[in-house]
């Protein structure tokens, strides 16, 4: 039977106060205060759809024997060059695997899902990342409303946590928000029409006819998830569904925010990290209809389990408060940055595809002779007591622990988020390299504090809308 | 080992442009500058000269590429020109490049000059630029002061020296540098600064503050070199010449393999040793009488003085809180001012370094004067502490 087989997640550290955004904006939209509870998580000005997916998937633990990566966001940074290609290098999942780009929707996500469950009972073992860093107009409803964040699942027929009984997708082309292409922002219609003829209407029609087909009744149904944004809605779903209150998952709304397509996995993943063998799950995503899907939890379950999954990121947070900086990284206030960062720097695609492996995987090399890790690899072993030729295999770091060597904190270059911290790690096991480093708590920050490399953007390129990816050590 | 150079090249003149924000000067001003003062004191022609080398790290915002600019601003005679590049030992580079045209027999009288154009970037700072194509998929954004901020850290962790120590020891280089530089008149920075001044200054990257960093200046600095029977004939009574001369460039041992401490630089040591090797110094705590070193920041100069075995390891800012390097301590390093308030135009430095100590053996530096100089180390070092090139150069009378 195809099913869920791992699951993973990742929220961006910084979360910003829904306090701070009303300060800035109640001056000209006093209906604003009524959102300003609770915080919502918040990418770094290094982070984006692709980083977080990346993320995501790391935090299923190791992936074997992948066949498909499909990449779901409304939100990916790139228009053409395939976004889940990057993912997938970036995760070293090699190059027999068919990759896609699910997009158009905020039930990109669950649609991705349905099909690589499909894929699945063919026989190919796929991963569904979705993530969503959505941009919005400062002061507006929906700045306060969404988070950042991604999820990933693994589907296939082995080993499965939780099985699938069934799914049904409701199309209809209701047109809650929409984003013309090429345009930066959403354009939403009336929350309350949204409500009553979107979500209260076509949820329930999807959930009705996916328990029809796995033979489930509404009464049955342990965990219903509804990702609205809406207050009181995923209740009022659940009471047109048939489902009683108890069994509505938390839509992270004071805690994470609406994250767009990863927003039905992320809930799902939450979920999972605490059901039971033989939970009946329903999954919705909703965008021009909606997807439903119902799912028995397995035995399965008590053996698995994310890395950090929904409670550890969560727990992982550090209070923003300061919103010119939210839109700054955000990209809805134009900054000066100061002439160092007028440099210009050519994308060198082919410089870039040659060195793939080591920038994108973060794979280095280990001399077959004396046993030396080095980063990057290179022809000549770096030992100075060997130095031979053409030995050293490919040697994956990224999951490599590394601790901090030397380090600065830099004033001078320019950094979107000063000062820039970088210095040299050591690698357990061997191997050292001079790194930036992200997420630094100046106070606790010092040499030997253990780091993990986290995936993260390196460089934007304005000029010609290129962004370079490369890894960077995060404290743990 | 080679024989080397010792005593085989003579510095028949040398000149250095004033340093500082030229605002009113081209890179042809400043080289026109230095190569006047140069040519003057060699009391040679223009079109004596055999071949020349120019150096210059920061191409783009200075002179451009190739040799031209120098053939071109000083309208040499169409002989061979050689442009070089090795970041902040660029200047050195130059130089060895001339000597290395004598030592063989190539040329009778070549020319080196050093000069870098910084103040037309719009910024303080040196200006920022790309590591290459591929070095920009990997390497870090980092600036000069960031990198050399961890030569600190390493220093501090493998020695266990207090923070407020150190720090107090990189101050003591600063002030006593800004006091040296007070008193050159071509020197940039001519102010003296206090310990408080020092150590209060606005943090640039941790623990290095604005008085630990040098000044980023404009200027040139050159040579002419020659046999020392030439510059004998010529009527020179006072030959000073060139007694070791090296250079030593990091293989990614630094960067790449978990054995070097972050506490000093590996290449400097290694053309030191190579350098006295050559010079015939056994003991040069008691030989040398005086350094040029490159002080890009306080703790670089800290650090290099054990480097070089002037101290001992991790004993350096023991000595400098002593006074040992000041203008009247044992072994007055940087009586210039040296890069922190000479300035640091860093094409140029190199030469600069050996523009002082050439006037020292002349007994030419005024005020700044040192009592019998018996040899005098230049040491200049370029990139970051985790991968770099350094050259020393040791110069002194002529004993042959």
């Amino acid at each position: 039977m195809p099913g869920i087989t791992a699951y993973g997640a990742y929220l961006p550290r910084r979360r910003l106060q829904r306090s701070a955004i009303a300060a800035a904006n109640t001056w000209f939209d006093a209906s604003l205060r009524g959102l300003a509870r609770g915080e919502r998580t918040m990418c770094s000005w290094d982070e984006d759809t692709v980083t977080m997916a990346v993320e995501a998937a790391r935090d299923m633990g190791p992936a074997t024997s992948v066949q498909a990566l499909f990449l779901a966001s409304t939100t990916h940074p790139f228009a053409v060059r395939q976004n889940a290609g990057i993912v997938t290098e970036a995760l070293n999942l090699g190059r027999d695997l068919r990759t896609m780009d699910v997009a158009g929707s905020l039930r990109a996500s669950t649609t991705a899902l349905m099909s690589a469950l499909d894929a699945a009972a063919a026989g190919t073992q796929a991963i569904v990342v979705a993530a969503d860093r959505r941009k919005a107009r400062a002061g507006s409803p929906m700045e306060m409303l969404s988070g950042d964040g991604a999820a990933a699942l693994q589907v296939g027929t082995e080993g499965e946590i939780a099985t699938l009984l069934g799914s049904a997708t409701v199309a209809a082309d209701f047109i809650d928000h929409f984003r013309a292409s090429g345009d930066a922002y959403d354009y939403a219609w009336e929350d309350r029409w949204i409500r009553d003829e979107g979500w209260l209407k076509l949820v329930p029609q999807a959930v009705a006819r996916a328990l029809a087909k796995a033979g489930v009744e509404p009464p049955e149904v342990d965990r219903l998830i509804v990702p609205c944004h809406l207050r009181r809605v995923p209740e009022g779903v659940g009471k047109a569904c048939g489902i009683s209150a108890e069994a509505v998952a938390d839509p992270m709304m004071s805690t994470v925010g609406q994250c767009g397509t990863a927003q039905p996995l992320l809930m799902l993943a939450a979920e999972l990290a605490s059901a039971e063998p033989g939970q009946i799950i329903v999954v919705t995503g909703f965008g021009q209809g909606c997807d439903a899907l119902v799912f028995r939890v397995t035995d399965g379950i008590s053996a698995a389990g994310p890395n950090r999954g929904v409670a550890g990121w969560l727990e992982r947070r550090v209070e923003e408060t300061n919103y010119s900086k939210f839109l700054t990284y955000c990209g809805v206030v134009e900054r000066e940055y100061g002439k160092r960062a007028e440099l210009d720097r050519s994308p060198a695609l082919t410089a870039q595809y040659r060195n793939r492996e080591g920038v994108t995987g973060f794979v280095g090399g280990r001399c077959k002779r004396c046993g030396t890790v080095q980063y990057p690899k290179a022809i000549y072993c770096v030992n100075p007591n060997c130095g031979a030729k053409d030995t050293q295999e490919p040697h994956p770091m990224a999951d490599v622990p590394a601790t901090v060597k030397t380090f600065t904190a830099d004033h001078l270059v320019f950094s979107m988020d000063p000062p820039a911290y970088l210095g040299l790690v050591e690698f357990e096991g061997g191997g050292r390299t001079m790194v930036e480093f992200t997420e630094v708590d100046p106070e606790s920050f010092d040499v030997g504090t253990p780091t993990s490399m986290r995936f993260r953007i390196k460089h934007v390129d304005e000029r010609r809308g290129m962004r370079q990816y490369f890894w960077k050590a995060a404290p743990d | 080992m080679a024989s080397g150079i010792r005593d085989k090249v003579a510095i028949l003149g040398m000149g250095c442009s004033k340093f500082g924000e030229r605002w009113d000067a081209e890179p042809s001003d400043l080289m026109a500058e230095a190569f006047e003062e140069c040519i003057a004191d060699a009391g040679i022609e223009r079109s004596q000269i055999d071949a020349a080398w120019l150096s210059t790290a920061f191409d783009s915002v200075n002179v451009g590429p190739s040799a031209l600019p120098l053939a071109t601003s000083l309208r040499l005679g169409y002989i061979p020109v050689t442009h070089v590049e090795n970041m902040c030992a660029s200047g050195t580079e130059a130089f060895r490049g001339a000597c290395y045209a004598v030592a063989s027999g190539a040329a009778d009288f070549a020319l080196a000059l050093g000069v870098e154009k910084l103040k037309d970037t719009g910024y303080g700072g040196l200006p920022a630029r790309t590591r290459g194509v591929t070095n920009d998929l990997f390497s870090p954004n980092v600036s000069a002061p960031g990198a050399f901020a961890q030569l600190a850290a390493g220093y501090r962790g493998a020695h266990g020296i207090d923070k407020d120590d150190l720090k107090r020891a990189m101050a003591h280089v600063s002030v006593k540098s800004h006091a040296n530089g007070a008193r050159n008149p071509k020197a940039h920075l001519r102010r003296e600064i206090t310990h408080e001044q020092a150590i209060g200054a606005p943090m640039v990257a941790e623990p290095i503050g604005l008085f630990d960093c040098c000044g980023v200046s404009d200027g040139a600095a050159c040579a002419i070199v020659t046999t020392p029977e030439i510059a004998m004939t010529l009527g020179e009574t006072n030959v000073v010449t060139v007694k070791g001369l090296q250079l030593s460039v990091s293989n990614g041992e630094e960067i790449g393999f978990n054995s070097w401490n972050g506490a000093h630089f590996k290449t400097t040591r290694i053309a030191a040793q190579r350098a006295y090797e050559e010079a015939g110094i056994d003991d040069p705590r008691k030989e040398i009488s005086a350094t040029e070193v490159h002080d890009c920041f306080s703790i670089t100069e800290l650090v290099t003085m054990e480097d070089l075995g002037l101290a001992d390891e991790g004993q350096a800012w023991k000595a400098v809180l002593d006074g040992r390097y000041d203008a009247d301590g044992d072994m007055p390093c940087q009586i210039d001012g040296g890069l922190k308030c000479f300035g640091h135009p860093i094409g140029a430095s190199g030469l600069r370094m050996l523009y002082e100590i050439y006037l020292q053996f002349h007994g030419r530096a005024e005020e700044r004067q040192i009592d019998s100089m018996r040899y005098g180390l230049t040491h200049n070092l370029g990139g970051h502490p985790v991968q770099n090139v350094c050259s020393v150069a040791i110069v002194g009378h002529y004993d042959g």
